[in-house]
């Protein structure tokens, strides 16, 4: 929405529309939710994704994440067939000394999203902010006032939550030249995305693809949906099975041979909780396209699971707060019986779905 | 009928946890209308734990202990 005031000296101000995202844990997901949410056509594709989870071997950061990728085989990627998308580098920025600051106000005043990454030293309300330490991280923006000449954005603040705060466009010019990108092939582009009123086809729910998807998550299949995970010779592991690789961390955090509670424990846990939550969401959403299917018993059961998993994630927090192991012994002990249980809740849900279809 | 004494020392958790001076909010309100997130909210566990010298049980869910009155209930079964 453009709100635009009248006058000799009038001033512009954009505000894109943004919702709560289904899911902030990471936040490419949480970014690309936040768009997708304004929209209530997009629901059939986000609930037909986000189904899968995945986890590469040996990588103690990110043991349980959403199997997301793009055509690169890029986990992190943003995309999704809803956007519309223009790509630019920092090379060529610098190159063709465009001029950030328009390149930013331009594209927000056509209704594009700006997704990039900066350097969280200078983004207001931040932890590497407080701390004064470079950070290279994403972060989405969504509207600027030329009165102030604040741009608004989402991320996480110092106290860890997801929120809606801005930052002055000097400032977030600065924060995008200062940074130093850690993977500079997914890092350096700047995304200009804009929701389209029509991705160009028509995706209707269907209940055979999302039944496959419960399988292979349920029996950890190998989900092979792109050349890379060939290539790179299966080193993940794969649905229920990732529980393995959380596993791997709350052993090496019981002997002591792994720090940054953070990353390896905090937010995985906090995936696997969003990963219910956003199964509870799938089934009511069919439910109520389908009212011949009576899926309140899986409702139930995920909601059970839902809160299991939330009462681990807080576990996690409460370890990094005191650092006592009983709570890690206790973590494992439950774990090994909520991926049980789990297997059987998706077989009880594939089953109810299978027979609907038959109906 | 909730312990006062008990009410007190809980609520001054809470407000300590909040980063304010004192808590204004009935006993059956949910904390969360004050800006307690999850993060806080296990924060206010484990200050609790010390204030009291107990350790609750491992099934932490904030909407099992979103109240003064709960939070305070949950204490007084630990204490006895």
């Amino acid at each position: 929405m453009i709100l635009i005031r009248s006058g000799v000296n009038a001033m512009k101000s954009v505000f894109l529309p943004i919702s709560n995202p289904l899911s902030r844990g990471y936040l490419h997901n949480a970014y690309q939710l936040a768009i997708l949410g304004t929209k209530d056509e997009t629901k059939t594709w986000i609930f037909m994704n986000y189904i899968q989870l995945i986890s590469e071997i040996g990588n103690h950061r990110f043991p349980i994440t959403f199997y997301m990728p793009d055509h690169m085989g890029y986990n992190w990627s943003i995309l999704s067939p809803w956007f519309e998308y223009s790509v630019i580098t920092r090379d060529h920025v610098k190159q063709l000394k465009i001029d950030f600051k328009e390149l930013i106000k331009s594209s927000l005043f056509n209704n594009q999203y700006v997704y990039l990454y900066v350097n969280e030293k200078y983004i207001p309300g931040t932890l590497s902010e407080s701390l004064d330490q470079n950070f290279n991280h994403q972060i989405l923006l969504y509207g600027y006032d030329e009165s102030t000449g604040e741009v608004a954005f989402l991320g996480y603040d110092k106290n860890r939550q997801f929120t809606k705060r801005t930052v002055n466009i000097e400032h977030l010019e600065l924060s995008y030249f200062n940074n130093t990108y850690d993977f500079e092939m997914f890092e350096n582009r700047i995304y200009l995305l804009k929701l389209r009123k029509d991705p160009g086809f028509l995706l209707e729910l269907d209940l055979n693809s999302i039944i496959d998807q419960l399988i292979n998550l349920r029996d950890s299949k190998r989900v092979v949906n792109n050349v890379i995970d060939y290539h790179r010779d299966y080193s993940y592991k794969y649905g229920l099975d990732t529980y393995d690789n959380f596993m791997v961390n709350l052993k090496l955090f019981k002997e002591k041979n792994i720090q940054g509670e953070r990353d390896k424990l905090i937010t995985p846990m906090h995936i696997a909780m969003e990963h219910k939550m956003m199964m509870i969401e799938r089934l009511k959403y069919i439910s109520a396209l389908f009212p011949n299917i009576n899926v309140d018993e899986s409702i139930k059961d995920f909601s059970l699971l839902k809160q299991k998993f939330e009462t681990l994630r807080n576990l996690m927090i409460k370890y990094e707060l005191i650092q006592d192991s009983h709570i890690l012994e206790h973590a494992m002990n439950e774990l090994i019986g909520l991926k049980e249980n789990e297997k059987k809740v998706l077989t009880r849900l594939i089953d109810t779905l299978r027979e609907s279809i038959v109906q | 009928m909730l312990d006062h004494n008990m009410e007190k020392r809980v609520s001054d958790c809470i407000a300590e946890i909040l980063n304010v001076e004192e808590i204004n909010i009935d006993a059956d309100q949910d904390i969360a209308q004050l800006g307690m997130d999850s993060l806080k909210f296990i924060q206010l566990i484990v200050k609790i734990e010390a204030e009291f010298n107990i350790s609750f049980d491992d099934d932490l869910v904030f909407e099992n202990l979103n109240t003064i009155r709960k939070l305070v209930n949950a204490v007084s079964e630990k204490v006895k």
